[in-house]
């Protein structure tokens, strides 16, 4: 007897954690997302004024506009910044798997924008894209990118992407350091039979090394592609959502509904529509993961 | 010129530009550091300031908060300090008995127990904020850095448990199954032999713990109103509130802020690659 429960007493503290702080709040947030709030969270102290209405606030949330332009910011976002550091992450990776003097050092220093917090990595570069001052807005109207200095955070579409480049330079070592040692971890053979028969450097990039890196390379993909699309501190730093909602994000917009706009119950819609995304995410994640490991 | 010296030409062009593309942002932010606010406010590109000062360090740790009106850094450094350490232990310690139940013990519903642990690490933050603000400011246990703690533990729980199951499976079992026979309890073999011998996985699942938890932004400016428990993150937003924005303070606490995940980052730089292969074949 004892030995079938021994398991279960090991798994106890874990899962009474996780289901207290995180299982039960979930379900009270799916609760408040079938009653009407509507600004007002202390009736949730009176039960006769919880007032249900079905899957109302989900209807309010897919009919608004606002919804739709966040959840494609935040495709935007994810899509870009992923892929950038993905294109860039790679070319690192394969320079820093060459041989050259001071190769321990350079994959340090590589390391270091990855350690930055999020918070300072959007401080810093809020500084360099200053209207007036920015040295990345300099830059940009010295080598005659730009028609003098331009408010780069200003602008919709620029700011977007001007979050996104910020977003880019702190995230690629993650994936750089990933590919890396993956391919610390292909045998040279490998590469000198190629050679022996002929294969230049691009036949041998996309015939051998890329397919070996396949695991690594999912994983490090879906990892960050879940991490972009829930993205709020570098936005709620850089722009909070704005200019005009150019970059309104599904996490800002669900912060600023119920946050800052008292709407809890369509707040708490907006996460769950949200969550069903992850989960999507989620479940390729696992079936991927199984399918590697297998 | 042969094929081979191309080739190193060509390495080392690439390395050249790895280099500046990673440094490039942080010289201008240490020398922004040392810049007077005129060097910082002027209109005129240059890299290097006319000026070079301390003031920025000496308003940062001093904090100027007489009146309240500038962030007391050094009190929000403690915060993060403790939250952060609390947090990495506490979840590595009641992490350690999941992921060993894990790794060595066969039960009913385990496979299924698992990859619900990796569903719990893919639940939205943000999905918690409103609901556990709720519950929390009902039990009083806002602005409370233990609180933090709390949150933290539990965001870190499933991927300390992923992880270290896979540390514990990867050890060889014998010596743990000749110690049992011994008559060594179970919970005498996790602490005598499992962790010993996966230190250095703990140690790298320590430092993600301890990075997440220094940087974590979110659940610490909602759910602190005080300087008993804003962390350093909170603080750093802070300085550029009150209708204007300090750059000088809000970059040099910045760069404050980030010298400690940084040296642990690159102190312990073999333990995190490491970790990031074990969890890209293992999940």
């Amino acid at each position: 007897m004892q030995k079938k429960i021994r398991p279960y007493l090991y798994l106890l503290p874990s899962y009474f954690v996780i289901l207290s702080v995180i299982l039960l709040p979930l379900l009270f947030a799916l609760f408040i997302s079938f009653i009407d709030l509507s600004k007002n969270i202390r009736k949730l102290d009176h039960p006769n004024l919880w007032h249900f209405v079905g899957l109302d606030n989900y209807w309010t949330v897919l009919t608004s506009d606002y919804f739709w332009s966040a959840l494609g910011k935040t495709i935007y976002f994810t899509v870009v910044s992923v892929g950038l550091e993905f294109i860039i992450g790679l070319a690192i990776a394969l320079i820093l798997n060459e041989k050259f003097k001071g190769r321990g050092l350079v994959r340090g220093i590589m390391l270091i924008p990855w350690a930055f917090p999020t918070i300072v990595n959007a401080v810093l570069w809020k500084w360099l894209y200053d209207a007036n001052y920015g040295t990345v807005t300099g830059l940009l109207a010295k080598l005659g990118f730009t028609d003098g200095y331009v408010n780069l955070l200003g602008h919709s579409f620029s700011a977007m992407n001007a979050v996104i480049a910020a977003d880019v330079w702190k995230n690629t070592p993650f994936i750089a350091l990933i590919l890396l040692a993956a391919l610390q971890s292909i045998p040279g053979h490998v590469y000198e039979a190629a050679k022996v028969d002929g294969a230049d450097a691009f036949r041998r990039l996309f015939a051998i090394t890329l397919p070996m890196l396949r695991p690594a390379i999912m994983v490090a993909l879906v990892v960050r592609t879940m991490e972009a699309f829930k993205v709020f501190d570098i936005i709620y730093i850089m722009t909070s959502g704005g200019p005009a909602g150019g970059t309104q994000t599904l996490s800002f917009y669900t912060y600023q509904s119920s946050m800052m706009l008292g709407n809890f119950s369509s707040g708490a819609a907006i996460a769950f529509v949200m969550s069903i995304f992850i989960a999507v995410f989620a479940l390729i994640y696992i079936k991927i993961l199984y399918k590697d490991v297998e | 010129m042969n094929r081979n010296k191309l080739q190193t030409v060509f390495v080392y062009l690439g390395v050249l530009a790895v280099l500046v593309f990673t440094l490039a942002p942080i010289v201008l932010l240490v020398v922004a550091t040392f810049s007077s606010d005129n060097d910082l406010n002027s209109k005129t590109l240059h890299f290097m300031p006319d000026q070079w000062t301390h003031k920025n360090y000496i308003n940062v740790f001093l904090g100027k908060a007489s009146d309240g009106s500038l962030p007391p850094f050094l009190k929000a450094l403690e915060n993060s300090l403790i939250i952060s350490l609390s947090t990495t232990l506490l979840s590595l310690f009641i992490g350690m008995f999941a992921a060993y139940a894990y790794a060595r013990f066969r039960f009913r519903g385990q496979q299924k127990l698992l990859v619900s642990i990796l569903g719990f690490r893919m639940v939205p933050e943000i999905v918690l904020l409103i609901p556990l603000y709720v519950m929390l400011a009902r039990m009083g246990m806002i602005n409370e850095r233990s609180t933090l703690v709390m949150i933290y533990t539990t965001f870190n729980l499933p991927f300390v448990i992923w992880m270290l199951q896979g540390y514990f499976r990867s050890i060889p079992r014998s010596l743990e199954e000749s110690a049992l026979m011994d008559g060594v309890s179970h919970l005498g073999v996790l602490f005598r032999f499992a962790i010993p011998l996966s230190l250095p996985g703990i140690i790298a699942a320590a430092i993600f713990v301890f990075l997440i938890s220094w940087d974590e932004f979110m659940f610490a400016t909602i759910f602190t109103s005080t300087y008993d428990a804003k962390t350093i993150t909170v603080a750093i937003s802070e300085f550029s509130k009150r209708g204007m924005i300090d750059f000088g303070m809000q970059i040099t606490g910045g760069f404050l802020a980030s010298l400690p995940p940084i040296i642990l980052a690159l102190f312990f730089q073999k333990y995190i690659i490491n970790g990031l292969t074990e969890g890209s074949e293992k999940g």
